[in-house]
């Protein structure tokens, strides 16, 4: 007996220990890789070494879950090559969707939105020294609805509205006369019409987070073509314009940006990570 | 005219004709559109062939004032004519330029031009284009389809079969033993791609060979030859002049048939995925006739090199091996002056076009000047040298370390990624001199003076992560939000139909209640509970007329006695019957006005009432009565 009970002792002190390995090993390499790159990207940065740090905070970007204060970093790299003259192409692009990144993340980083506003008033400046219009396209009514709520809200709602419309219904059914029985006329209308209203938002909203992303623009401007490659006419689309990106054909995407739609080719958009 | 003379004459002609087709180049231009709107984008296009060797590069468009041109792009042509085992192969470019006019007007486009053997020879062609204001309306650029330009002997040269024709496979080379088929997949002559490997990773090499099958004997010429579209590749050419490459045979269905390599080219896959080649297609002289032949399309599956230890700076396509160079003069130069960086890359595989330079805030790197000699390298890899010269501007005095040059790039022999490298090593900024001074000075002072810096106010780094709170919109399945907006009226619904039957049951049961059957039961219980035999006379006599009203519907106590029995014998009840119960209602009748001692159990009136009300109940169905 005091055999069983010294060997059982043994087995639990292994199992024990060896738990606690797994988790001491395990902790440093998941949290490592990503420490470093963020670390080296932030020294590199601070020391002006905006190239290393660019490098390092996009191979965060590429293998690690999104964190609001990485991208932020990134953005200020890409600003930090532009502000020294070694400037290229979209670059500013890619700075705005780092910072749109950050504060999709994030939503109220205010040194993000500041950021983010600097870089679209300089796309802006650069637009209109080149004699092109600033505004390309206005926000669509249909997304600026479905943006308001997210899809469980608008869910809730709608059904939150069919149990009042289906209230005032039991009102009705249980009262002949008097206060409740016009409380009961009134909400039966007023319940359906919301439901109608929400329920279509709520599928709406539902098709654009699963089969939408966002995306930004990182080139200096892109046209729209049909899907066979074809050039729409119309004002080319700006660098750093946030966009909705839809399907894939070949080496084209699907964009909307504003209430204006069409297709560019898949390597002039960054997709932005949210996960 | 003599017919000597003539023949002179035609003999003439016939050899300028052969002068002028012996041209050993053609340069040609082309609008896809002579007439657009403002904002609406046509093609220049210009086409280059050479005949002697050699291919056209370098095309160029001088784009005129109101007119934004972009591209170009360029394709590879080939032509040729074959037949007794020589063979004359055009060679060229086609590149196409997108243009689109700001501004209404004609304009004037200078003939394109590219550079051939070293001379750069321009297209015959002025362009001119009218540019009509915009209307407004979307329209859609005309597509231009390829002219083969190529001009040939008009005659025509079938082949001779060799003696030396193989029979079997045994016969056959290795090479050609790789060639054979065991069915061809058209009569006569057909084109067939083939990749060095199926499966690749975004930049690494596939070479894809075009061949061309044909019996002996069965074509005299090519006509055409369109290339794969190859969307998702860049390709690069390799190998010698097909013209040169010596023809094979090979067995194909147990036939004959000569092979000729048309091309090879080296792709390096773009993306992920499943990527299509596309069709190879040419048209081949036969009689006369043209055959028109499509080859296969080639899938490749491509993927992207492991995230797994990828380094940072990595661009996905840099596949290959390479190494890294640098030279950097001089190694002393004063604050504001420049040295000239020499990064010279060597190595196998589509030579990336960008290095990572040590760029820093105190170091401005200008965009370098390139040079390149890449040419197939043994084993049919594309490889060779591209050299980078940086001019750099040294900012900040003292000892500076310039840092390294840096190629992170995927390996995919050894299935792992390496980071070429080279240091360049320290250079000593000295005080900058005077004129450089001042002229350093004076560009300070205009970069003070220049443009302010827009981002001057954007917050500092981070140097930590802060927690934050992940936005989950998880959403709600649509059928779970269904099931929960009809929930609530659904059940309104039912609780309604619940409501609307218990009203009808609470009603029937009601009716049921005052029925006559049901109160004649009742009376006759109470008779049989009264103790006052005047009482249970009352209550018999009640059950009995309710009984005869259930039965018959008549209203009995409003009939005299004496008439009732009658009454009744006419509404079908049996005589026996009606006879009781008018002998029931007399008795009744007597013992109401002549009241007995009371009593604890049944009186006789209710013993004697009983089978008379319980056989007028159940002559109820007979009769049709009931309430």
């Amino acid at each position: 007996m005091r055999f069983f009970d010294g060997m059982a002792a043994a087995l639990l002190a292994t199992l024990v220990s060896l738990s606690f390995a797994v988790f001491a090993a395990d902790a440093p390499e998941d949290m490592a890789p990503a420490q470093q790159n963020f670390q080296k990207g932030s020294d590199a940065l601070i020391l002006g070494n905006y190239e290393e740090a660019i490098a390092q905070f996009e191979l965060y970007a590429d293998g690690q879950p999104s964190h609001p204060d990485a991208s932020y970093n990134r953005g200020l790299a890409y600003l930090a090559r532009v502000r020294a003259g070694g400037e290229r192409d979209g670059d500013l692009g890619r700075a705005s969707a780092a910072l749109e990144e950050a504060l999709l993340l994030r939503p109220g980083d205010r040194d993000a939105a500041h950021a983010r506003a600097l870089v679209h008033g300089e796309v802006a400046r650069r637009r209109s020294r080149r004699g092109k219009d600033v505004l390309i396209a206005r926000p669509s009514l249909d997304r600026e609805i479905m943006n308001l709520l997210s899809e469980r809200s608008w869910a809730i709602l709608a059904i939150f509205a069919s149990f009042f419309a289906s209230f005032g219904w039991l009102l009705r059914l249980l009262r002949k006369q008097g206060a409740w029985q016009l409380a009961g006329v009134i909400f039966v209308p007023l319940g359906l019409i919301a439901a109608v209203a929400f329920t279509p938002i709520y599928f709406g909203a539902r098709t654009l987070r699963l089969e939408r992303r966002p995306g930004v623009l990182v080139v200096p401007e892109a046209h729209l073509t049909d899907r066979d490659g074809v050039a729409q006419s119309g004002e080319p689309l700006p660098e750093g314009a946030f966009l909705e990106l839809g399907d894939r054909h070949g080496r084209l995407l699907h964009v909307r940006y504003g209430s204006v739609e069409g297709w560019i080719p898949s390597s002039t958009v960054r997709t932005l990570r949210l996960r | 005219m003599s017919l000597a003379f003539r023949l002179c004459m035609f003999a003439l002609l016939w050899l300028t004709a052969g002068v002028a087709n012996a041209q050993p180049y053609e340069v040609s231009a082309t609008l896809s559109s002579h007439q657009v709107e403002v904002g609406e984008p046509f093609r220049i296009e210009l086409s280059a062939m050479v005949s002697d060797g050699g291919s056209p590069t370098e095309p160029h468009v001088n784009s005129p004032s109101g007119l934004r041109v972009t591209g170009p792009n360029i394709g590879t042509r080939t032509s040729m004519q074959f037949g007794g085992g020589q063979s004359t192969v055009r060679r060229g470019i086609s590149a196409t330029w997108s243009a689109v006019a700001d501004k209404p007007g004609s304009y004037v486009i200078p003939p394109p031009s590219v550079v051939i053997k070293g001379r750069r020879v321009m297209a015959r062609e002025t362009l001119r284009v009218l540019v009509m204001p915009s209307t407004g309306k979307r329209r859609r650029s005309k597509t231009g389809r390829w002219s083969f330009g190529g001009s040939f002997s008009p005659f025509d040269n079938m082949f001779n079969e060799p003696e030396a024709a193989p029979l079997t496979v045994d016969d056959l080379s290795a090479a050609a033993r790789r060639l054979a088929l065991s069915k061809a997949p058209a009569a006569l002559a057909f084109v067939r791609l083939i990749p060095s490997a199926k499966r690749a990773v975004v930049g690494e090499q596939v070479t894809l060979s075009y061949y061309l099958y044909y019996r002996p004997g069965s074509v005299s010429r090519m006509t055409e030859q369109r290339e794969p579209s190859l969307s998702d590749f860049f390709r690069r050419r390799i190998g010698k002049d097909p013209g040169t490459v010596e023809e094979l045979w090979t067995l194909v269905g147990g036939q004959r048939y000569q092979v000729r390599l048309l091309e090879r080219v080296a792709l390096f896959p773009l993306r992920a995925g499943r990527l299509h080649t596309g069709k190879l297609s040419v048209k081949l002289l036969r009689r006369r006739r043209e055959l028109a032949r499509e080859s296969n399309d080639v899938v490749l599956s491509v993927r992207e090199p492991p995230a797994r230890g990828r380094p940072a700076g990595y661009r996905l396509g840099d596949v290959g091996r390479y190494r890294l160079k640098a030279t950097v003069e001089p190694r002393t130069a004063p604050a504001g002056d420049v040295v000239a960086v020499t990064v010279r890359l060597r190595g196998v595989g589509n030579l990336p076009q960008q290095l990572m330079v040590p760029q820093r805030s105190d170091l401005e790197w200008l965009e370098p000047e390139k040079k390149e000699h890449i040419e197939e390298q043994r084993g049919g890899r594309l490889g060779g040298w591209r050299s980078f010269g940086y001019v750099v501007r040294l900012r900040s005095e003292g000892l500076q370390d310039l840092g390294e040059v840096k190629l992170p790039y995927y390996d995919p022999r050894a299935r792992r990624y390496r980071v070429a490298k080279v240091a360049l090593g320290k250079v000593k900024v000295t005080q900058a001199v005077s004129a450089n001074a001042s002229t350093t000075a004076g560009s300070a002072a205009a970069a003070s003076e220049g443009p302010p810096d827009p981002f001057v106010t954007v917050a500092p780094i981070r140097t930590e992560f802060v927690p934050f709170e992940p936005i989950r919109d998880r959403g709600m399945a649509p059928r779970l939000f269904l099931i929960a907006l009809a929930a609530p009226p659904v059940t309104m619904a039912l609780f309604s139909g619940l409501w609307v039957l218990a009203g009808a049951f609470r009603r029937r049961r009601a009716n049921i209640n005052k029925a006559p059957e049901t109160l004649a039961k009742s009376a006759l219980g109470q008779a049989a509970r009264d103790r006052d035999t005047a009482d249970a006379a009352r209550s018999v006599e009640r059950a009995v007329h309710l009984a005869i009203e259930s039965a018959t519907g008549l209203k009995s106590r409003a009939v005299l006695l004496d008439e009732l029995e009658e009454r009744l014998r006419a509404m079908g009840i049996d005589a026996d019957l009606a006879a009781d119960a008018l002998k029931v209602l007399r008795t009744c009748e007597r013992a109401r006005f002549e009241p007995g001692e009371p009593q604890a159990g049944d009186h006789a009136v209710v013993k004697a009432a009983r089978p008379v009300v319980r056989s007028l109940l159940r002559a109820l169905p007979e009769l049709g009565g009931g309430s």
